[in-house]
């Protein structure tokens, strides 16, 4: 991922306690979040160890008394969207739009990149199977919403967009994840 | 009754996203509907479900990514910011200062002679221009005196001072002025 490329700061006292600090308190929570954002952990990883880099850098715009969480959350949606970007530039994929409505479309999985068909494969769990189903705008609203339990408003700054956007996302990310269970079930019933 | 909620407004509701007035209408229609508390019950169940899963799958942060981070900024290239400083820092910046001071002392009066010798203004070009102007009639240097003009103005009403007209009397040896 791109976050360590380009010129950076020498360390400094301050700097390197607080990166130390902050993986310490939030490096588990940071890595289960881009874990669930990536549905592997080598992309995991990668997306935490930027993240922690952009930190490292971007650490005076931290405004104490807010959220770290929040914070670094926006970091690894940032990045995490960049990649998408990235991938989707190179792999030519389609990545949904964000308020398109996704109908899951038989044997076309919603899975664009190559690592969400590979999730998608390898996966047993019904409920992780249909998570990597989701574009990764509603992938992200979902984990945001029901596992981390932010609030819209929160959500809407980490995503980077209005809470009617939020609201919207939620909602057809759980109407569509309720319907791939569902399919799902039914298909192992058979 | 109230009228069901809309589809929308059950997600809300589940994530306490709702208005407070509305959350209470909700609640007093989710006692009284049985096919709205169905679709609450559903959809608090579909929480449920995910954060069973992920806490199921949890995972702890692996030490390598630690390293990882510090092996990344150890191994970037300083901003120019940061070069900069490095290089202005005392065991570099002083003997480049000293350096420079002791070029600035040699090339000094080179650079002086190179720019070839300073034009000058000859002291009497100040003194003549001082004098001509601090003089206190500056037409006292002609060598014609002024003519009165017969146009039966009247000069003694006039602005033109009369130290200009007596000079030029007196070094003219006497003009009749018309009056």
């Amino acid at each position: 991922m791109g976050a360590s490329r380009g010129p950076i700061e020498p360390p400094s006292p301050e700097r390197t306690a607080f990166l130390e600090r902050a993986m310490e308190q939030y490096g588990k929570a940071t890595y289960n979040f881009a874990y669930r954002l990536t549905g592997n952990e080598a992309d995991a990883r990668d997306l935490t160890q930027d993240a922690f880099v952009r930190v490292y850098r971007a650490w005076r715009s931290f405004v104490p008394g807010t959220s770290f969480l929040s914070w670094i959350y926006r970091i690894v949606t940032n990045l995490y969207r960049d990649e998408l970007r990235r991938r989707k530039g190179r792999y030519e994929e389609e990545i949904p739009e964000d308020n398109a409505p996704q109908e899951f479309g038989g044997e076309r999985p919603l899975a664009v990149t190559p690592i969400d068909d590979y999730v998608e494969r390898q996966l047993s769990e019904p409920l992780s199977r249909s998570l990597a189903l989701l574009a990764p705008e509603q992938r992200q609203v979902v984990v945001l919403a029901d596992i981390e339990e932010f609030s819209y408003q929160e959500i809407a700054e980490i995503m980077g967009c209005s809470i009617g956007t939020v609201r919207s996302r939620l909602h057809r990310a759980r109407a569509l994840l309720r319907r791939l269970l569902h399919q799902q079930r039914q298909q192992q019933q058979r | 009754m109230t009228p069901h909620l809309q589809p929308q407004a059950i997600t809300d509701y589940v994530h306490g996203a709702l208005p407070p007035a509305q959350d209470a209408l909700a609640y007093a229609h989710i006692h009284v509907c049985g096919s709205c508390r169905a679709e609450v019950e559903l959809e608090r169940a579909l929480t449920d479900l995910l954060r069973e899963d992920a806490a199921r799958e949890e995972r702890e942060f692996p030490s390598l990514i630690k390293a990882a981070v510090w092996q990344t900024i150890r191994d970037a290239k300083p901003t120019p910011l940061a070069r900069l400083k490095a290089f202005l820092r005392p065991a570099i910046a002083v003997p480049v200062a000293t350096a420079l001071l002791v070029g600035a002392l040699i090339l000094g009066p080179v650079g002086h002679l190179a720019r070839g010798p300073v034009p000058t203004i000859d002291a009497s070009f100040y003194l003549d221009e001082h004098d001509a102007q601090q003089a206190p009639n500056p037409l006292a240097e002609r060598t014609t005196p002024l003519q009165p003009l017969e146009t039966g103005y009247d000069q003694s009403a006039s602005d033109i001072p009369d130290v200009a007209a007596q000079e030029a009397v007196a070094t003219s040896g006497g003009i009749d002025v018309v009056h």
